[in-house]
């Protein structure tokens, strides 16, 4: 990440986080607002209930008074309280449950038994205990169905008007779903009833609400009111949205005995809440994207401002350290980054000045070396021509025979000296015209085996011992064989004069990756580690006669062939030369 | 082969519920059993049962409980208790002990069959049982005389529909024939024997008839001159005649498909009418007639007058005429008169009387009434009495002296044979 | 139970008084309406009107000629020889062959074996000889002249439209506004009926039923047991049968009652007195037996006392789950009645639950209402066992003998008998002369209309 990228992300920062915490705060505002409201409206639905409820109870108690009182009811008593028969009123309360619109009805005998019951018919002849509460207000009641389920109810009992022996009517209205669809409740506002009619909590306790699902989430709330039989209340999220996410307050309806019968669920949609804090939260997401694009901009200018020079010293620190010594940065300003501009091109001047001077030595050096050498290797050649012409002077005035066979002598030592030194003046001479490879496709093994043929014969006379490692498969490479020849030559020719006592050379090519690898190994001297570097300069030579152009030949063969050489080596342990060539890919495979 | 009866009217039915029902029920007779004979007719049952018992327990004491579900009277009860005991005391089982470990649980049943008296033995928790089945009512039938009232006497019982039944007394013989829907049974007792005394079964002929008989069948037997009955039925005509005399005479009985016409009860007109056997009436045609056409009828009988004799034709369309001197006149207050009726010469009153059925009272079945016509009105001269069933048929003696009435009782169905006559009081 | 009985009989008595009018006339057409179906198996009205068995019977239980005019046993009761009433035929004026009447048969066996469940003819081969029909089978049938009396060995056949054609006293016509139209046989060989027509209204509420009734739109109408009582405070006329349906609780002997003691548990547990004073309103017969008491004059051997404390011993700690009770059919008496024995099972320990339709399945306990056709003991006994999907037959009719093969079959307590029932009808002012056959079917063929001429 460079300075500029910084700079941009630390203002982006900077302006998103400060609008993240107005936004956060405004949203917990705004949630207290609105849980503040939804308390208001819970309490407000529970007292409406109540009072619905009060209602309801009122109306069932009225109709179950009206019915006590009614002809049909003491018609019924009287016949009965006059030895009539109880089983031909087994559908009594039918019609009279229907004539007062109740869902609960049953007509019981003095001693508690029922002789009709509109609920559950074939209860008949069991008791029914909640003739106790005749004549007390009405109660909530739980009774069980035919189907096995329990319901809800509000419940009243009476005793039939003038009947004696007492004969009694139990009925009530069922607080179900249909109850609770009466309800008035608000928009956003569910009001469901749970029926506490099975030890555990269980879905199907919420009636028709428990098909929607959802319900199940109210379980805590509702264990709690029940168990405790105080009003509990808390956030539930039925789904995994928020929006769906409401107030409930569980309220527990009681019975007579105190029993918690069913638990109503008073729950406010918090959707209202979350699109309000959803809507802060847009416009707080939008604020700060323009705080970004701003912040873009802002950091662009300053870049502009700051970042400029400085990656204006840095390219040319770049350039420089390409070797453009002569790269400078231009000077905008006299603040420190000027300052820093000014000591960058005066460092500049100084190396540039520094490098110069550096040439100019090594050039010095370096012809003076070369004149070391051309001296060396030219007075070892002429001193034996000297001598012999000193010995033709000489021999002068020795008679003609003995003349003449020194003169044959000598003029043979000094024809081998002048080729001598011919050979010398060739060497510098072809490596200064070391020609460009041309590069044709070739198997790196032949010219090992080319080599190995070549030296061979030689390798014996010196008792030096051959070993040859070469691939099974093709090593094909984009080569100059003449020129890989002379560079391998130049390595086996350095081995054998390395071991003048005989000793071992091993040549190897073999695949390495992608390259093909050759090696070249003897069992000589061996070289130290100051040798090994300097190993490949021209004109060094470890040798006394050697023109130290040899491997500074390979080394550029190689370097043509875009190869590797490299060298290892020990002091008393041999060297090996390695050199690697980029084999041909797909021709290769092939 | 189904059978019916008629009734009066519904609607004089209510009148007779709420007026007539307390005058039925004191003019009604009921059949009484004897003790004496009854317990003589369980003394067979109970020697059986005890029998049966015995083989079960073995000598020994026994505790004897008894219980009676059947319809038998509650007092016939102790009877067959001591008959029972008796019978096992002789048997060596020694029933009343308290204590015994045998118990024996007797229980006078009853199915449709008849008596069905069960004996549980129980010896610890082994319960071991036998039955015996027992004629309900075990008096032959009409042999004890039946029942008897002072204006029925009860002839006979049936368990099959019976048509018609007259009791013929020739050669010193007195023979009760029966008609029934497929056959003539004939009874015979010497004609010095008393009222009780049993009918013994004689000969049974079937009634050979080639076309279906009608749902409604009727049938009706009528003393000839020159042999003992003629049956009629619808399409087909009989023919009882004797070969001897005294007891144990071979009657025989011949039928024929007939379209002849019935002879009409009575002496004087003497008129025969054309049975309709589709419709199962007369179809108003008499011969040698009357001088003019009448309406279909179920039945006719003379009302003798000082000049002669009116025809009282009950109609199919339910109303009851008069036919004097060839004119057609309707009796009135005979409204809740049935289709059949039969005229008595008693002797009393007017000298004749109208035997004719009506509704009684809704448990008791269709009651019987007297009734002369006194002009063109039908006057009830006695209370109406219950004959405890429908009456399916009346139908007068050639002598008019009385009338057989046929009741169907139910549950389970029988007919019984009634001889109903008009005293004087 | 004799006070019941004798209440009965002056129901029919009443019935009989209160329709009386002159002597039935012939024409019009009686309306019919039922709750089922006119040819359901095995007691179809419309059977009853247009086919004709061997023999009937009286109310007695004898069996009673019909289209055989008389018949003898032979070889101990192993093969039986009826004679055919001759001149008798068919109402599409085929005449009655002995040949015809082993077809019937025939087919009577071939579909009943199929029937569920199966019923078994008792016989082991069948052939006519002349105007007679031989019955041949393996083991004695004492009762077969009542057995033949059975309306399910109604002789019937069909002609290529399929149209049910018998000898009876009437014959299909059609089926028009939803009912089933029938004509008078003129030629029938017990006599032409008294009404020239018959239609037969199915599928109709009792409520329904009754409303006709009362506005004269139906002439006849069922009257279920349980509506007796309400039927006679409003004044109908009512003919009521003698008990002829058993209501009765099966065990199925594998699942959770594969115990007998379970299932003895079960029989004890169930109280049949609040079945039958109150959702029978009094019209019902407890029973422990499979024949009513009038019938076998035993009944009163099988104990129908209720006994809580020795079901919840014999029950042990067993408490089998998800035990479903199903009626038989979708009546809603039967269905009370299923929810009072669940109520009463439920004091016994057993959770059972009334399943709300009736189970196509097999269920373990099933509250089924069988019919009895059969008039004396030995057939009706027969006929229960085999409406009760039991093996064996009786062999002989003997009180003793018919107790012994019923109380074996009980005492496996996979049959528990709870209530016989009546059947009862309610005619209309204008008929007259109804009357009901043993097995609570009425008469139709000889009730007459009093507006007819």
């Amino acid at each position: 990440m460079n300075l500029r990228q910084k700079l941009l992300l630390m203002f982006s920062l900077t302006v998103v986080g400060l609008v993240v915490a107005v936004a956060w705060i405004v949203s917990v505002r705004v949630r207290r607002v609105f849980e503040g409201i939804d308390q208001q409206q819970t309490a407000a639905l529970v007292n409406q209930f109540q009072r619905e409820f009060h209602q309801r109870a009122d109306d069932t108690a009225s109709a179950l008074d009206r019915m006590a009182a009614s002809d049909a009811v003491k018609q019924i008593a009287f016949v009965l309280g006059n030895g009539g028969d109880a089983s031909s009123y087994l559908q009594a309360a039918l019609p009279l449950a229907q004539e007062y619109r109740l869902d609960y009805l049953e007509v019981v005998a003095h001693d508690g038994s029922i002789i009709s019951s509109f609920q559950w018919t074939a209860r008949f002849g069991y008791s029914e205990p909640a003739i106790a509460g005749a004549g007390q207000p009405a109660f909530l009641k739980q009774e069980d169905l035919p189907d096995g389920t329990s319901q809800i109810g509000i419940f009243a009992a009476r005793r039939v008007e003038g009947s004696d022996p007492p004969l009694y009517i139990v009925g009530g209205r069922q607080i179900d779903a249909s109850f609770l669809k009466n309800f008035p409740a608000p928009a956003g506002t569910q009001v469901y009833l749970y029926r506490n009619v099975t030890g555990s909590f269980d879905t199907q306790n919420f009636g028709a609400a428990a098909k929607s699902g959802g319900v199940a989430h109210f379980r805590s709330l509702v264990d709690q009111a029940r168990n405790t039989g105080k009003s509990a209340t808390g956030v539930v999220y039925p789904t995994k949205k928020r929006a769906d996410s409401v107030d409930a307050s569980g309220i527990p309806l009681k019975g007579l005995d105190g029993s918690v019968l069913a638990v109503l669920v008073v729950a406010n949609s918090r959707r209202g809440m979350v699109e309000v804090q959803a809507h802060i939260r847009d416009v707080a997401f939008g604020v700060a994207g323009l705080g970004i694009i701003f912040a873009v901009l802002v950091s662009l200018w300053i870049a502009v401002r700051v970042s400029r020079p400085i990656e204006a010293l840095a390219r040319a620190a770049g350039a420089v350290a390409a070797g453009e010594w002569e790269t400078r940065v231009d000077i905008h300003s006299r603040d420190e980054v000027g300052e820093l501009a000014r000591s960058f091109n005066h460092m500049t001047r100084q190396l540039s000045e520094q490098r110069d001077r550096l040439v100019q030595s090594e050039r010095v050096a370096a012809w003076r070396e070369l004149a070391r050498r051309l001296a060396h290797e030219l007075k070892n050649p002429l001193f034996p021509l000297q001598i012999t012409v000193e010995n033709m002077v000489r021999a002068r005035r020795l008679p003609a025979r003995e003349f003449d066979e020194v003169f044959i002598e000598s003029a043979a030592t000094l024809q081998t000296e002048i080729a001598n030194l011919k050979t010398i003046i060739g060497r510098f001479s072809d490596f200064s015209k070391m020609p460009k490879p041309q590069a044709i496709e070739m198997d790196a093994r032949e010219s090992v085996r080319r080599v190995v043929k070549l030296y061979g014969p030689a390798l014996e006379e010196r008792h030096i011992q051959l070993g040859t490692s070469i691939a099974s498969e093709p090593l094909l490479i984009l080569g100059d064989s003449e020129l890989l020849h002379r560079a391998l030559s130049n390595l086996v020719l350095n081995a054998m004069d390395a071991m003048p006592k005989g000793g071992t050379l091993t040549i190897s090519v073999a695949r390495a990756g992608d390259v093909a690898r050759l090696a070249v190994a003897d069992t000589g001297e061996g070289m130290t580690p100051e040798e090994c570097e300097r190993l490949f300069t021209p004109y060094y030579t470890t040798r006394q006669h050697g023109t130290g152009l040899g491997l500074a030949i390979v080394q550029s063969v190689i370097a043509d062939h875009h190869g590797t050489i490299a060298v290892e080596s020990a002091e008393g342990g041999g060297t090996r030369f390695l050199i690697g060539l980029p084999l041909m890919g797909d021709k290769v495979e092939a | 082969m189904p059978d019916a009866r008629y009734n009066p009217p519904q609607r004089m039915m209510d009148k007779l519920r709420l007026s007539g029902w307390g005058a039925a029920l004191v003019c009604l007779v009921a059949v009484l059993w004897v003790p004496a004979a009854r317990a003589a007719s369980w003394e067979q049952p109970a020697s059986d049962l005890a029998r049966q018992i015995a083989s079960l327990t073995g000598p020994g004491p026994a505790r004897l409980l008894m219980q009676n579900v059947s319809t038998l009277p509650a007092g016939d009860l102790p009877v067959i208790r001591r008959l029972l005991e008796q019978d096992l005391r002789r048997l060596g089982v020694l029933p009343g002990g308290s204590d015994s470990a045998t118990l024996i649980r007797v229980t006078l049943s009853e199915n449709l069959q008849g008596g069905l008296w069960v004996a549980e033995v129980q010896e610890g928790t082994e319960t071991r049982v036998t039955m015996l089945a027992v004629p309900l009512a075990p008096a032959a039938p009409g042999g004890s005389g039946g029942a008897i009232t002072i204006r029925r006497t009860l002839l006979i019982t049936e368990d099959a529909p019976v048509l018609d039944a007259k009791i013929f007394v020739t050669g010193g013989v007195q023979r009760l024939v029966v008609l029934e829907q497929e056959q003539i049974v004939t009874w015979e007792r010497n004609a010095a024997a008393l009222a009780t005394d049993a009918w013994m079964p004689d000969q049974t002929f079937p009634i050979a008839h080639t076309r279906p008989f009608p749902r409604d069948l009727r049938g009706e037997l009528v003393a000839a001159a020159d042999h003992p009955f003629d049956a009629w039925l619808p399409g087909v005509a009989c023919h009882g005649t004797e070969a001897g005399a005294g007891v144990g005479t071979a009657l025989s009985v011949t039928c024929v498909d007939s379209d002849d016409p019935w002879p009409l009860a009575g002496t004087m007109l003497r008129q025969t009418a054309f049975y309709n056997d589709l419709r199962d009436n007369f179809t108003g045609i008499l011969a040698p007639g009357l001088g003019m056409d009448l309406p279909p009828f179920y039945e006719a009988g003379e009302i003798p007058h000082e000049t002669g004799a009116s025809l009282l034709l009950t109609l199919v369309d339910g109303r009851v005429l008069l036919m004097d001197g060839g004119v057609a006149k309707p009796v009135t207050g005979a409204n809740d008169w049935g289709s059949d009726f039969a005229v008595l010469r008693s002797g009393c009153g007017s000298g004749a009387q109208v035997l004719v059925s009506g509704s009684g009272a809704a448990a008791a079945g269709d009651s019987l009434r007297a009734w002369e016509i006194a002009g063109r009105e039908a006057v009830p001269v006695s209370a109406p009495i219950s004959v405890d069933g429908a009456v399916t048929a009346i139908w007068a003696s050639t002598d008019g002296a009385s009338a057989t009435v046929i009741v169907r009782r139910e549950a389970p169905v029988r007919y019984e044979v009634w001889n109903g006559s008009a005293l004087c009081n | 139970m004799a006070r019941r009985f004798v209440i009965s009989v002056l129901l029919v008595a009443v019935a009989l008084t209160a329709q009386a009018r002159t002597r039935p006339h012939y024409g019009g057409t009686l309306r019919i309406e039922i709750q089922g179906d006119p040819w359901q198996m095995p007691d179809g009205l419309a059977r009853r009107l247009v086919l004709d068995t061997l023999a009937t019977v009286s109310d007695t239980g004898t069996a009673q000629p019909a289209l055989a005019v008389r018949w003898t046993a032979q070889n101990a009761d192993h093969r039986w020889e009826f004679t055919l009433r001759p001149g008798v035929r068919f109402q599409d004026g085929a005449p009655l062959t002995a040949e015809a009447v082993v077809t019937a048969l025939n087919d009577v066996c071939s579909r009943g074996a199929a029937a569920n469940p199966p019923m078994a003819c008792p016989w082991r081969m069948i052939r006519a000889v002349g105007d007679s029909v031989i019955f041949v089978s393996d083991t004695a049938v004492p009762d077969l002249p009542a057995l033949l009396a059975q309306e399910s060995f109604a002789i019937a056949r069909q002609d290529t439209s399929g149209t049910i054609i018998g000898t009876g006293p009437f014959r299909v016509t059609g089926f028009a506004n939803g009912a089933l139209l029938l004509a008078a046989n003129d030629d029938c060989w017990a006599g032409r009926p008294f009404a020239d027509s018959v239609e037969i209204h199915p599928h109709r509420t009792v409520r329904d039923q009754w409303l006709d009734l009362s506005v004269g739109r139906a002439d006849i109408v069922e009257v279920p047991p349980e509506m007796i009582r309400p039927a006679q405070q409003q004044h109908l006329s009512l003919l009521v049968s003698r008990p002829v349906d058993l209501l009765a609780l099966t065990i199925a002997p594998n699942g959770p009652f594969s115990g007998r003691e379970m299932r003895q548990a079960i029989a004890l547990a169930v109280d049949r007195a609040a079945l039958s004073n109150v959702i029978f309103q009094k019209q019902g017969e407890v029973t422990a037996s499979l024949l009513p008491q009038a019938l076998s004059g035993y009944a009163f051997l099988f104990s129908t006392d209720r006994n809580l404390d020795r079901a919840r011993a014999l029950r042990g700690g067993a408490s089998p789950t998800g035990v479903i009770l199903s009626a038989e059919d979708t009546s809603a008496t039967l269905h009370l009645a299923a929810e009072r024995l669940a109520l009463n099972l439920h004091e016994a320990g057993f959770a059972v639950r009334v399943a709300t339709t009736p189970a196509r399945q097999p269920t373990a306990l099933t509250l089924r209402r069988v019919h009895l056709e059969a008039a004396s003991p030995a057939a009706a006994l027969d006929e229960m066992l085999a409406r009760f999907g039991q093996n064996g037959t009786v062999t002989a009719t003997d009180p003793v003998s018919l107790w012994q093969t019923e109380r074996g079959v009980l005492e496996n307590d996979t049959i528990v008998p709870l209530l016989w029932s009546p059947r009862a009808w309610a005619a209309g002012d204008r008929v007259r002369d109804l009357r009901l056959w043993p097995d609570g079917a009425p008469r139709v063929a000889d009730a007459s209309l009093e507006g007819a001429k």
